[in-house]
Parts: C-alpha cells; structure tokens; sequence
C-alpha cells in the first residue's frame, strides 16, 4: 500500500508521471544514432521509394532483410502490455459456466452458460471475445487464475501502484517494472524501446533514469513537416534545451520532453499513414502492430483500455469493453506482420478483479484476485494457477489469490525480454513457463493461425466467360479515379447479374494500371482487417493483371487496397465458387498446352494483331472429355508493341475483357481461370502487334471431380526474405520444397492443392518460377516471370505432392520469393 | 514592503492564470497581505447563462458552449481567482460529463463549486455528496440497503477528504457505504430533471453502529451518510481531513513537494479544522514566505487547461472556440469536465510526455494563425520590421507576458534570425515560426 502520509494527490501522481527526482530524462537529449538510418528507412515503410526505387512495403509490409541494421535482434522478443483499467471482472470475462455459486453469486450480472463461448468442462468466454476463443481455439492463449497480490488494497490506485510499481511494500512507488526494464538496456537502444500509445504516460512506464515514451493515438505529432521553414523551427524549439536555463528541473524537463517529442515525430510519423480507422482501442492496437512492423526497436508497447470499474450497469458496459478488446485483438494480428508473429506476445493487466457477489445496481464491486490473458503463438495455451473458491459467506468477502501477479511479469520479463526480473522485482517468484521457446524459435506445430473472418465452407467452382464488373478510367461499377495512396476502396459483388446468390468466393481478373509510383495492391473480403498480404505489384508505363480469388464478406464485398501513388483498377469476373456438389477441381500436374515457338498445342506462328486462336484443351494432359473449365497460366512473350490477350469459350461472343496486358520483349504472365467452349476449346485473343503465347495448363473443373474449394483470408506461407515457410536465403537453381498442410488455415489432411498468389521479388538475372507438386519431377512449365530487380507477382493453382508440399525452382540467378495462401481444394 | 515586482507576476499567475497589466498596475505599491486580500475578494455571482445550466438534448453542443464559456470567465473575470478555485475544487470532487451523460447537472455541480469555492469546507462537502452528478458518478444513485455499493464511500475518504489509509480501515469503508444507502438520485423520465435526489428511508440501512472505532451506536439509530462527513471534518478526523485538504491545496497554487512543517503550520495558524473557512485557509497560505521561494516559483508546470487561458487572454479576444478547446484539449491530456478518473489530474510530469507536447504544439498553431489574420495584432509586418532581431523576439516575448530565459532568447534569435535570412524578409514564415518559438517556450507553460 501506499505510505499513508502522501495524500491521496501524491499517490495519483506517482500513478503516472512522477517527479523524476533528478528533473533530467535520458531520453532524447543524447544519441538518435539511428537517425539517419531510420530516417531512409522509416520513412520508406509507408510511402516513400528507398531501395532502388521499389517501395519497401511493395509485398504488403517492409522488407525485413532492408533492415541491414536491424534495430531489434532476431531472438529479441517484443511485448504488447494492454492495461484494463478500473478493475477488470474476471468472473464474467473467463466465466465459472457450470458452477453454480458462481450463478447464485451473481444474480443477474451473471453470463449465462448458453451465452458463453466455452473453453472446456469448466471455463468459457464472454459472449464478446469470438476472436479471442479462435485464439484459444490456435493454443495462442494462456489464461492466469487467481491472479492478485498479498493483503491486497481493495483502493485503484493503491493497488494499481502495486501493479505498476511491480514491487510490493516499501512505500510509495516512484517507478514501475517496465521502465525498470528500460534502465536495463542498453544505451543504443534505449530511446525507442518502450511507448505507451494514449495522451500520458502511466507509472509502470517510469524508470530510475529513464521514461517510456507517449506516442498519440491519433499520431497528430507535431513536428513531422518537411519544409525548409518547419525543420528550421524545430531546430530552434530543440534548442531550448541546449543547456539548463537555470529556471528550475521543470522547465528544464519540458525543454528536454520538447525536443524527443520532435525526434519522435520524425521516426514515427510515417507509421500513421493511413490513418487507422475503428473504435479508440481498436487503433490504438494497430498502431501497435504498425510499430512492431516498422521495426523501430520498440519492444514494450503499451496501452490502456477503460473503465472496466462497473459498479452499475455492468451487462452493458462490461460488454461493450470486451468487445472492444476482442476487435483490438482481431486488428492487432490482422495488422501484425506475420514474420513477427513468433516475436510478439501480449499480456493483459488490471489492478484487481471484483466481488463474487452482484450489487443491487447491475454491477460489482471492488476485487481482489483476477484473470490476465497471455496471447502469442509462441505462448503455450491453456490454463495457468489456480482459480479460488466462489464460496464466499458475504458479500463483502473478497477472494484470496493463488498467484502472485509478479510470477507473470516475472516470466514474461525472463522468458520473453531478455531476463533480468529478480532485479526488476526485488525477488524471485515462480515461473509460469507458458511459453513454447525463446523469442523467434520456430514456432510449435501444428500451428493453426487465427482466422479473421468467419467460417469457411467448401465451394464448388462455376465458370463465367469473362464479365466486366469495374473500371475506375471509365467509372464503370460506380468509381470513377484512381485510388490513392493508402485508400481502401470496397466493392460490392453481391447483386451483380452474374453473381448469384450464395456466392462465397469470386474470380476475378485485377488489372492494375496508370500507376504513379510503384506500389501494390491487396483485395481481401470486404468488412475484415486488412491483410498483411498483397495481390499484384505494378509501377509506372505498364498494366499489371493478376488473377484474384478472394472470398466476400458478410455484405458481399471485397475490400481493395492500394499503397502508394495512385492507380486505376479494372476487374473482370471469371467465375464464382458457391456452396455446391455438382462441379468438383482437381489439380494437375502442371503441362503444357500451347507454346507457338516451338508448336505444341499446334500453332507455330506469333499470333497477330486482331487474331484469335481456339485450343483444344480437354483430352489433353488430364483435362477430361467432360470438363466445364480450366486453370490455365497464359504468358505473353517476344510481343512486337504493347497489347493484350483475352481469353473466353469458344463459340462465344468475345469480351471486353483482358487475361494478360503485355509490353514489348517483357515476358507476361497470368493465371486465368477459362470456361471450355465449343468442341473443349477455349478462344485466345490478341489486340494489337504479334506474340507469342505459351499455355499451361494448372487444374481441371468438371462434374467427376471431387474436390471442393475453401477460400481463406490471404495469408502469408512463405517468404525467404523472412524464413517464413522456407530458409532465410534467396532462391538459386536448387529447387525448394514448402510444406502446406496445417498452415495457415490449410487443413493437414485432406488436401489436394492450393490457391497461392506468389511474388518474385529483385532477382539477380531475368527469371522464371515453376510451382509443381513436390516429389515430382521438374515440369516444363512456367508460373511467373520476373525482369531482374523487379518485383512480380501472379496467381498460381498449385497441386500438392504425396506429402503435401510444392516445389518451386528458380531459373535463373538468385531471387527471393513470397507466397501467400487464399484458399485450398479438397480431395 | 511593497511586494517584489517577481512576487506579484508569480502570485498572480498562480492564482489568476496570468499577470494581467492591468491587475499588475493595481496592485503593484501594496504590501503582501493587502494584494492577496484584494484577490480573495472575488465576486462568487453565479452568472451561468441558463441555456447550459437546462436540458439539451444536443449532449456535445451543450459540452462545447460549456467549455468555452467557463474558459472565457477564467479569461474575462476582473477577479479571477473565484475560477482557480472553481477548478480546483472540479479536479477535487470529480465527476466526468460523459460518466454522468447530463450537461446540466455538470453545470449545476461547478455552479455548486463556484457558490462554495472560497465557503466553509463543510457545507461544499455536504453540498456535492447530494449533486446528482456525483452520485451518479461514484454510484450513489442506486446505493440501496439491500445491496451496499462502497464507490462513493471509498473515493469520498480516499480522495476527497482523509487520503488513502488514512485514518480509516476497510471495514470503515463498509460501515460509510451502509451509511449512505438511501441517499439516492432518483431516476424522472423527465430528461429536463432525469436525476433528483431524494432520501429513501426504507431503502436506508439504521444500523450502521460501529464507526471509526467509536462508541457503538444502538439499532435503529446507526450512521446516516451526511453524519459521516459532519465527523470527519468536525469529530475525531478533522485534524487529518484539515491536513489532507491543506497539502492538496498547496500542491495546487504552489508545488507538489511542501517544505517540511509548512503544511501543519498553515492548518494550525488557519484554525482549518475548527473552522473550515477555505477563504481564511487560502489567506493564510498566500501569505506564506514559502510560497515565494524559487520551489515554488519553479515548483509547477501549466496545466494544459491553464495554458489554453492564458492563450486565450494574450490572444484576447480570440475565444477558446477559436482554438477548437472541446476538441483539442484530449490531445493535450487535460479535458474539462473529464477528468481522467476519479483522481482529478496529476501535476508536472503528467504534463510532460511526447504526447502531451503535440497537443500543445497543435493548439499554438491554432494561435498563431489567429494572430495573423486580418485585423489582429500580427496580420501585417509592421508590429516588428524596423526592429532588430532581438527586439522583434522580445516584443512577441512580452506580448504573452514573458519574461526569457537566456538560452530560449538565444534559440528564438537564431531562428528568427535564420528565417529572415531564408526569406525576403517578411512572409508569414518568418511571423509564424516566431510566435510559434514564443508560445512554446518554456516559459510559455510554467505555471
């Protein structure tokens, strides 16, 4: 408790930003060593065009192997430390559903076990924690009984000082455990290590000689301007505090705070743009996921969330807060750069948990012992202490606590930032040991990664010829102009004619062009977090198509995303995957259907400006007698002038519509997924000059297969630029093999192909990828291909091998290569 | 002795905001008691224009005429330390405008505040322990017999009149909040009146007997909420409560950290707790030679709502509508009417942090661009060209009242002089960044 003799004043001011006793923060005044590294380098995450003219963010997030001088090291682990104020109710948040005192307790505050999400026998989640429950549901989840400290203090901030201080007894705290933390580090990295995103700074972020910084929620930082005019008054305002002015260690301190607020603005501004949208926690945690991908060197990021103090009305209340946690959770980790996610955990804190009885006014009274979550994939899930007895005569009994809320910080201090707690804590207290390994261990498998959208169902496939739904050049669909930088733009496929109800999942031909800069492209389904995955990469001079499955949202949307400049998008629906039997997809082998350099397929000439051909596709390399469509990878090459291919049925009038836009002597490619015409044909278009055009074919549609598509969130499966899926080296002549089952929402069984949108990123020579199954041999066939230093990227259906993996060759030079998974096919 | 020129700047900043010049003329040749008399004579007429103090149903447009109508009677008051206080007291018995959802009775609680801002300590606690808003705040409203609720108990000897673990036990807390059952805010479907309060005997628990470790009362006839006050401040507490409400007042006008025995020598030579006169407390406490040492006068940082005053008085008569204060001030840390919880503010180094330094730096760009515009004092070069450098940043200096450090004079300088050599010499520029230089100088936010 707090010494008695400081008032009650003192004691809220040691809450947060105590007198610092020597008036002189460390923070800022020296260092900034980064500076200029982190100047060329953060700026570019969001907007600018380092490195040789490719945006850094260009695949959906920045590059982690840029980051030459990487300012967290690889097994340094980073911690999301989310603070409940006002004393969270762990009752009704990890609810006792099967025991009824718990019931007789609480009356009509009670969460009622038909509401409940439940965990197990015992245990289950307020009605408002979905995602969370699917976190659960991973083995992402730690849940910490009975958490709470000796003699506990029934006053907020007497025990919220406990629980900031981190430390019990020894009067009144005048720093906490996570600015301990600080003090620890080192000098060089001191300065950006630990924030808290809101308005003031919380005492548990003080240290001896250091402070936590406060970075707005809003990121409405003042000195971020990049005139001649603004950087010579922030030079000047940083002058203020060149030497003390003799006026006292306040004004000192102000002159000190007022020159790191500068500095911070400089390296954080950029991770603002674009503004983050969603309630106030909401934001605040995806500008804590944006920072951790920033890599910035921040490895203690802090937040509050309140008032969990429901002394009345707590159903409503209460509610609304947790649904508020389980959305900031869900953006978190739909922000968070999946290369860090064996890197990140989050621990929540609140200063005590409430009565076990109900007041007469729908709330609950001041606590004792609560729950916290520990939440990572490299966190073990499952429960952790014990949770005591609700069998309390009275109503002003208070429960006692089984575990002593140090032995969490401990472990996370020890287990997942770098050690040091026994002198953090002033003692030694058990480890809880809920985590699999240390910080970037692999993480433990299977791993099922948390889906952010709702279920998915197996789908069948129905083909369309090509239909234009959306052309912002023409305002066609509704848009007219490119979207901006940073802009989100959703489009509803839902009550399209060709859209049929039911519809899970659409195929569409993206086409990029009239970019600006360079910069990328995602699609996801509409109402969902954005994905930290990209869709098609395209700069200036060219049109860049992509194939693009992506399931709908609830309203029948897809949301699309563009990051840098500005760009036109044109979308041609190809088909659509429905809950259905009647058509199944079995992938193939990939082979080759057309080449006219070389005469297979039977053409031996360019095809010429205004030429269709027709190819016969089924009877040939496993395309049944009875197949409805094809997947097929069209690659233009050698075309004589910039131009097109369209690609429909045979027999059909031809589309307005584009599969594959090509340059001169630029080797194109495109997935395209093709509805057979007449006689098993499909029909190929050329606009303008003569190419060449080489078909592959990648999978088979018709009524005797048997394999069902589940369209996923995209999700990232492999980067070696990251090691994700895959070694941290980039690709040579030796082919790589990436296993798929249990990935990433990919069941481990059961599973014949995947839908993988791949990205060849700055190989050393022109190249081409091939996909194929694994423990199969080398085909002759391509999926994408890249100019050296550039970054390219397509659609490729990929059919498993016996064991469940792909191969992917590099032809030429060395490259490095991402893949994200957007759905599977079943056997 | 006329008081110290320094004295008087530093007296009047902490209890009007500002050294006015003209407040500084007349006062300026007085002795020390007789300035602090004349600012304790302040005029506590209740002038609360009656479109904030009634029903709206337009919750946030009533929130924003608030704010910017108590800030302008901080600006525009002849004697504005009735509105020092009133803040005071507004960060002392808390209560939050969107806990409560009701303007009016926010505004009924500060004109609660301003009737007893200077008054008998008693009858203010007395007063606001039955404000509506408080009640409904700290949960009062609904504290009924059958099912105690501690909120209000535990705040109102935590926070507002004893300090934590100060002189009561757990089971204190308890016995106040059976106390106060049946004190309740009763609900009208009315929304012009929503809460009234109102005393409910059969939903008030008389047996309430043991308190404080006093005699044991009989049943029937236990502890009733407003006895409880009434002891503390009159009984066995009122030493302690005395204490506990003088250190909070000294860490407010003067710093945080008092000078040992300062604060027990101000309750004794007050008779606080005897006769719980704030005004003759506050008197006492002016006129100590404490409260005049360098501590003190470095001892406090501007809160941001202080800033935003003296802002809108140097920058007269620019309103704090005009500096978007309902919407700007989160961004500084400091809401009016929301206090972070039911603490009230902290000072100093809560003010202090990369956040809260954005915020003040947004309001002074608000600032500066007032000031340029047409008709007002810097819409044109000729306020400083034909001045020096230094005579142009000591002219913006003074305007708000300032008096520079060298090492900010010397950074001001070069900037400015930086910016003339940079552009033809006038542009907005070089206005711009010179006001912005001024306004957030340090000295700009020290209290």
């Amino acid at each position: 408790m707090l010494d008695p003799h400081d008032d009650a004043a003192t004691a809220r001011r040691l809450l947060s930003s105590p007198d610092l006793g020597t008036g002189r923060n460390e923070l800022g005044p020296n260092g900034w060593t980064r500076r200029g590294f982190l100047q060329a380098v953060g700026m570019g995450v969001i907007g600018g065009t380092a490195f040789g003219g490719l945006s850094p963010d260009a695949l959906g997030f920045d590059i982690p192997d840029a980051w030459a001088a990487t300012p967290i090291g690889p097994t340094e682990g980073v911690l999301v430390n989310i603070v409940l104020f006002g004393g969270n109710d762990g009752l009704n948040t990890v609810v006792p559903y099967t025991n009824g005192t718990y019931y007789d307790r609480r009356g009509s505050v009670a969460i009622q076990p038909a509401q409940v999400l439940p965990l197990d026998g015992t245990w289950g989640l307020h009605p408002n924690l979905p995602y969370l429950k699917q976190l659960w549901d991973a083995g992402w989840v730690g849940i910490v009984h009975g958490v709470g400290y000796p003699n506990a203090d029934l006053s907020h901030f007497t025990s919220m000082a406990t629980w900031m201080h981190g430390r019990f007894g020894g009067g009144a705290p005048s720093s906490g455990w996570a600015g301990r933390w600080l003090d620890g580090q080192p000098s060089a990295s001191a300065e950006m290590a630990l924030a808290t995103i809101g308005w003031s700074v919380p005492l548990h972020l003080q240290g001896a000689s250091r402070r936590g910084l406060g970075i707005p929620p809003n990121g409405d930082l003042f000195g971020a301007g990049t005139q001649a005019y603004e950087q010579r008054m922030y030079a000047g305002l940083k002058n203020y505090s060149a030497a003390s002015a003799g006026r006292g260690q306040w004004h000192d301190m102000y002159a000190n705070v007022l020159k790191t607020q500068l500095n911070v603005a400089t390296e954080v501004s950029p991770i603002f743009a674009p503004s983050p949208t969603g309630a106030e926690f909401v934001q605040k945690m995806i500008v804590a996921a944006r920072l951790i991908n920033a890599n910035l060197g921040f490895r203690i990021v802090d937040m509050g969330l309140d008032s969990f103090d429901t002394h009345d009305g707590q159903p409503g209340d209460h509610s609304d807060l947790l649904a508020d946690l389980d959305a900031g959770l869900a953006a978190f980790f739909g922000t968070l750069n999946p290369y860090w996610r064996n890197r990140v955990t989050i621990q929540t804190m609140s200063e005590f948990g409430r009565t076990v009885y109900g007041n007469e006014s729908q709330g609950t009274d001041h606590g004792t012992s609560s729950v916290m979550f520990v939440i990572g994939q490299m966190v073990k899930g499952g429960h952790y202490g014990s949770s005591p007895s609700l069998a309390l005569p009275n109503q002003w009994d208070r429960l006692p606590h089984t575990v002593d809320f140090r032995s969490v910080y401990g472990t996370t201090l020890d287990g997942w930032l770098g050690g040091g707690a026994s002198t953090i804590l002033n003692g030694s207290f058990e480890n809880l040991a809920f985590f699999h390994g240390q910080p970037g261990d692999p993480p433990p498998t299977p791993t099922l990664p948390p889906i952010i959208g709702g279920p998915s169902i197996p789908t069948e496939f129905v083909s369309l010829s090509p239909t234009r739904c959306f052309d912002t050049r023409s305002g066609f669909g509704g848009r007219l102009g490119a979207l901006g930088a940073g802009e989100t733009w959703t489009f509803r496929f839902a009550g399209l004619s060709a859209i049929p109800a039911g519809t899970v999942a659409v195929a569409i031909n993206l086409t990029a062009t009239d970019a600006t800069v360079q910069t990328y492209v995602s699609a996801w389904p509409g109402g969902q977090v954005r994905p930290a995955t990209s869709n098609l990469n395209i700069g200036p001079g060219v049109a860049v198509p992509n194939l693009v499955v992506v399931r709908l949202g609830t309203t029948g949307d897809v949301s699309f995303f563009n990051a840098n400049g500005g760009v036109n998008l044109i979308a041609d629906i190809v088909g659509y995957f429905r809950d259905g039997t009647t058509v199944g997809m079995e992938p193939l082998v990939p082979d080759r259907l057309l080449d006219t350099r070389n005469g297979t397929g039977g053409f031996t000439d360019k095809i010429g400006p205004g030429q269709t051909i027709d190819l016969q596709v089924t009877g040939r390399s496993g395309v049944v007698a009875s197949a409805q469509a094809v997947a097929l990878n069209v690659t233009a090459t050698q075309a004589s002038v910039r131009s097109f291919l369209t690609v429909w049925p045979t027999g059909e009038t031809r589309p307005t519509a584009s599969s594959v836009n090509m340059l001169p002597s630029v080797t194109s490619p495109n997935m395209v997924l093709a509805r057979i015409g007449a006689e098993g044909k499909i029909s190929i278009f050329n606009s303008s000059g003569s190419t060449h055009v080489i078909v592959d074919v990648l999978g088979c549609f018709s009524a005797e297969a048997t394999g069902r598509y589940v369209a996923l969130t995209p999700s990232r499966v492999l980067d070696t630029r990251t090691g994700v899926g895959a070694p941290l080296a980039k690709v040579g002549q030796v082919p790589i093999e990436v296993s798929l089952l249990g990935r990433e929402g990919v069941p481990s069984t059961g599973v014949s192909g995947v839908m993988l949108n791949v990205a060849g990123v700055r190989p050393t020579a022109n190249t081409f990828v091939t996909i194929y199954p694994g423990g199969t041999a080398l085909p002759t066939t391509s999926c994408l291909n890249v100019v050296a230093g550039a970054v390219r990227a397509n659609m490729v259906l990929a059919r498993l091998g016996p064991t469940g993996t792909v191969m992917l060759f590099n032809n030429a030079g060395f490259a490095d290569v991402v893949a994200d998974v957007v759905g599977y096919f079943t056997d | 002795m006329a008081i110290p020129p320094d004295d008087l700047a530093h007296l009047l900043r902490r209890t009007e905001f500002v050294a006015r010049p003209d407040r500084v003329t007349a006062l300026a040749g007085l002795e020390l008691p007789a300035v602090v008399e004349n600012i304790l004579a302040v005029d506590t007429a209740a002038t609360t224009p009656a479109n904030l103090t009634t029903y709206s149903a337009d919750n946030w447009g009533q929130y924003v005429d608030s704010c910017d109508w108590w800030i302008n009677q901080m600006v525009t008051r002849p004697r504005p330390f009735l509105e020092k206080m009133v803040l005071f007291w507004h960060g002392h018995f808390v209560s939050s405008w969107w806990d409560v959802d009701h303007g009016f009775h926010m505004m009924r609680q500060l004109q609660t505040y301003r009737a007893n801002a200077l008054g008998n300590m008693l009858t203010l606690s007395q007063a606001m322990a039955i404000e509506p808003a408080m009640m409904v705040y700290l949960s009062n409203a609904d504290n009924v017999k059958a099912s105690p609720n501690e909120n209000f108990a535990r705040e109102m000897m935590e926070l507002f009149l004893l300090g934590a673990n100060n002189g009561y036990t757990q089971d204190d807390v308890r016995a106040v909040a059976r106390a106060w059952t049946g004190h309740n805010a009763l609900w009208n479907e009315n929304p012009s009146i929503s809460r009234t309060y109102a005393f409910r005997s059969n939903k008030h628990d008389y047996n309430v007997q043991s308190l404080f470790g006093l005699p044991t009362r009989a049943l029937g006839s236990g502890w009733n909420g407003p006895e409880v006050i009434t002891e503390i401040l009159t009984g066995s507490k009122k030493l302690l409560a005395a204490t506990f409400i003088t250190g909070k007042l000294w860490a407010f006008l003067a710093h945080p950290t008092p000078p040992a025995g300062v604060v027990d020598a101000i309750v004794a030579a007050s008779g606080f707790a005897d006769n719980r006169d704030i005004k003759n407390l506050l008197r006492v406490m002016l006129n100590r030679p404490e409260f005049y040492l360098p501590a003190a006068k470095q001892g406090l940082v501007r809160t941001p709502i202080e800033y935003f005053a003296a802002l809108c008085y140097h920058c007269r008569p620019m309103l704090a509508d005009d500096l978007g204060l309902a919407w700007q001030a989160e961004t500084t840390g400091q809401q009016i009417f929301n206090p972070p919880n039911v603490s009230g503010w902290r000072p100093n180094a809560y003010w202090l942090h990369t956040s809260g330094m954005s915020g003040r730096a947004n309001i002074a760009q608000y600032a500066a661009w007032s000031l340029t515009q047409t008709g007002r004092p810097f819409d044109n070069d000729t306020v400083i060209s034909g001045k020096t450098t230094a005579a142009a940043v000591d002219f913006v200096a003074s305007f708000f009242g300032l008096s520079l450090s060298t090492v900010t004079r010397d950074a001001i300088i070069a900037t400015h002089q930086a910016d003339r050599d940079s552009h033809s010499w006038w542009s907005w520029y070089t206005i711009g960044n010179l006001l912005m230089m001024v306004m957030m100088a340090p000295e700009m936010h020290m209290a």
